[in-house]
């Protein structure tokens, strides 16, 4: 076991920065117009004005954490089921579905879900909730598959039952790997969910969208930036939770 | 008691355990071996039930092991394995601890326990507890192995290739160490392994494998006198004759040497030293200093000129020495006859190379 305490420190640093800067960027519509007046002098609006800041990153942080939560949840679950002993028959078909649904893109997803469920939250959920979903399962399946045979022969010789021998040493084990696709498919949410504007979900993709129409680059870098910075914050402290995760079993 | 009977382990096509019979006392070190493939792992797993038996019966105290829950029976009987298996993201105490803990036993009386049993297993708890397996070398994650097996006090130990994979110094070591702490314990045992070495050094009985069956089960000075067959004779080797003085040691076939003081001077020697035999020049305490021979003697001015030095550290032979060691250390230093000493190099008597053709 690595004990990277100075990883964890050096993170902690970085989101002392990134979250005010964050905040700042989400609270203050002077701050946008003092740095962008200059640079887009002959913009007459400088900042987004259909919606709050404050709201679209509430609508895009529900729409990320509901379909990650749902991916995260649903993900491990089918891992691990396909990784028992009676659910082995369905391991070939779970793991080439998760190597292979990598391969499509988000937006192909979007634009099955619209004719299926309509435009809105829905289909953005659905193709957020999808496309989360399969690397969490393929690292599940993976950190469940690479664990040492003699491991589990020494903790069902020792007696422990199917579940504890889960709980108290697959899932312990695998967990740093499980983290590490947890940690990709949020990401990648965050940036993918900015898409869902397009069909009326809502979110920091709106700006983005509005100045790509309206030919406002102040809209599309306002949109940009705080979906960034929104990521970068989600995966500095989803890494916090693997090292801590790594240290504490 | 440990019995088994017309227990068969079918695999498809193969039978890789064909109606096995066989019947472990308390107590005893049972070593299970044969060539690779032979069914000795999946015979010691039907035991635990780590494999179920296609058909037979096993017992243990006269209960059949179908009657349990697995899960409860593995937990009566400890288990190791070549490769150890300890749970990486559990420090050397809760691995130890895995057993008891699942026993539910007290914090207290787990914590007593870790300490005792690494303390058995000559490491020091206060080094050890804390550390993770990866910061073991194999030899110490090999005994913290076997402390786990023992956690529960289980009365009945499986061992499969515990020492397999260690290099041949330190499983030497462990072996060793493994008889000091089965002495103490006296468990009744089932041990794999494919080494006839380390089987001839360990078993109280040796129960040899081939293709699924028993070929011979006997005490191990009885393999090597009267081997069953061909294969158990080619299994146990050429050199079965070397192995059988393995097993025996020097403390009832040496006998009582003559002696000489370094101050008692040439005269003495020569009054006392016999045709044939050899005079032991020792110091005031006893320690074996040389030898002299009646050939040596005639001619000589003085005892000393007359002796040949010897280290009774090198050339000394210990009374619980096996009579393999023993023969060795007579041909490398080129004795007919070795002094037998005690940890100070104290004569006790001498070995002669006619007492261990004898033997
Ligand atoms: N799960 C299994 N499925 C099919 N055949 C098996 C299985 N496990 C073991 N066998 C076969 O059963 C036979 C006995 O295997 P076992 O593992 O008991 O051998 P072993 O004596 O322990 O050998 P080794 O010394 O190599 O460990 C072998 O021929 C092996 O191929
Ligand atoms: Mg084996």
């Amino acid at each position: 076991m690595v004990f990277d305490n100075a990883a964890k420190r050096r993170a902690l640093k970085a989101l002392l920065l990134l979250l005010p800067l964050f905040a700042l960027l989400t609270l203050s519509t002077s701050l946008w117009e003092s740095a962008f007046g200059p640079l887009f002098p002959r913009l007459e609006q400088l900042v987004y004005p259909l919606a709050s800041f404050p709201l679209l990153v509430g609508e895009h942080l529900l729409l990320v954490g509901l379909s990650s939560g749902a991916a995260i949840l649903i993900g491990i679950t089918l891992g691990i089921l396909v990784t028992r002993p009676w659910g082995r028959d369905l391991l070939p078909a779970a793991s080439s579905l998760a190597s292979m649904g990598q391969t499509f893109p988000p937006v192909a997803v979007l634009a099955l879900a619209v004719p299926v469920v309509g435009f809105g939250f829905a289909p953005t959920f659905i193709a957020l909730f999808l496309y989360g979903l399969l690397p969490i399962l393929a690292n599940t399946i993976s950190g469940m598959e690479s664990l040492d045979d003699g491991i589990l022969e020494a903790a069902r010789g020792m007696g422990m039952t199917r579940s504890q021998c889960l709980f108290r040493v697959e899932l312990p084990l695998a967990a740093p790997v499980i983290l590490a696709g947890v940690r990709i498919s949020t990401v990648i949410n965050t940036g993918t969910a900015a898409l869902g504007a397009t069909i009326g979900a809502g979110g920091l993709g709106k700006p983005i969208i509005a100045g790509l129409i309206g030919d406002n680059p102040a809209y599309i870098l306002e949109g940009a930036i705080l979906v960034a910075l929104l990521a970068i914050i989600i995966d500095t402290i989803l890494g916090m939770v693997s090292v801590a995760r790594v240290e504490g079993v | 008691m440990i019995s088994l009977s017309g227990v068969t382990k079918r695999y498809g096509e193969t039978l890789a355990v064909k109606a096995l019979d066989l019947s472990i006392e308390s107590g005893e070190f049972t070593v299970l071996i044969g060539p690779s493939g032979c069914g000795k792992s999946t015979t010691l797993r039907m035991v635990n039930r780590l494999i179920e038996a296609t058909a037979g019966k096993i017992e243990i105290d006269g209960e059949d092991i179908a009657s349990y829950r697995p899960e409860e029976l593995r937990r009566r009987i400890g288990y190791a394995i070549q490769s150890v298996g300890l749970f990486p993201h559990m420090t050397v105490e809760k691995n130890i601890a895995v057993v008891p803990t699942l026993l539910k036993w007290d914090e207290a009386r787990i914590k007593h326990r870790v300490g005792e049993l690494l303390e058995l297993l000559s490491l020091d708890p206060a080094i050890y507890s804390e550390k993770y397996p990866s910061q073991l070398s194999g030899g110490e994650a090999q005994r913290v192995g076997v402390a786990r097996a023992l956690a529960a006090d289980p009365a009945i130990l499986l061992m499969d290739e515990p020492f397999g994979a260690l290099d041949p110094i330190t499983r030497e070591s462990l072996q060793r160490e493994f008889l000091r702490v089965q002495r103490e314990l006296k468990k009744t045992i089932l041990f794999v392994t494919h080494d006839i070495d380390e089987a001839m050094a360990m078993a109280s009985k040796i129960a040899i494998m081939r293709d699924g069956s028993l070929i011979q089960y006997a005490a191990p000075e009885e393999i090597l006198e009267s081997p069953a067959d061909r294969f158990v004779r080619e299994f146990i080797g050429a050199d079965s004759a070397l192995k059988r003085l393995a097993l025996l040691k020097v403390g009832p076939l040496f006998k009582r040497a003559k002696s000489i003081k370094e101050r008692e001077g040439l005269v003495a020697a020569k009054e006392r030293i016999v045709e044939g035999e050899n005079l032991w020049l020792t110091d005031e305490k006893g320690v074996v200093k040389g030898w002299i021979s009646p050939r040596s003697l005639t001619g000589a001015e003085d005892l000393t000129e007359a002796t040949t030095s010897l280290d009774p550290r090198a050339a000394g032979i210990a009374k619980d020495d096996n009579l393999r060691d023993a023969l060795s250390t007579m041909v490398k230093f080129g004795f007919r006859t070795a002094p037998v000493v005690d940890k100070g190099g104290i004569l006790l008597g001498e070995l002669s190379l006619s007492a261990i053709l004898e033997a």
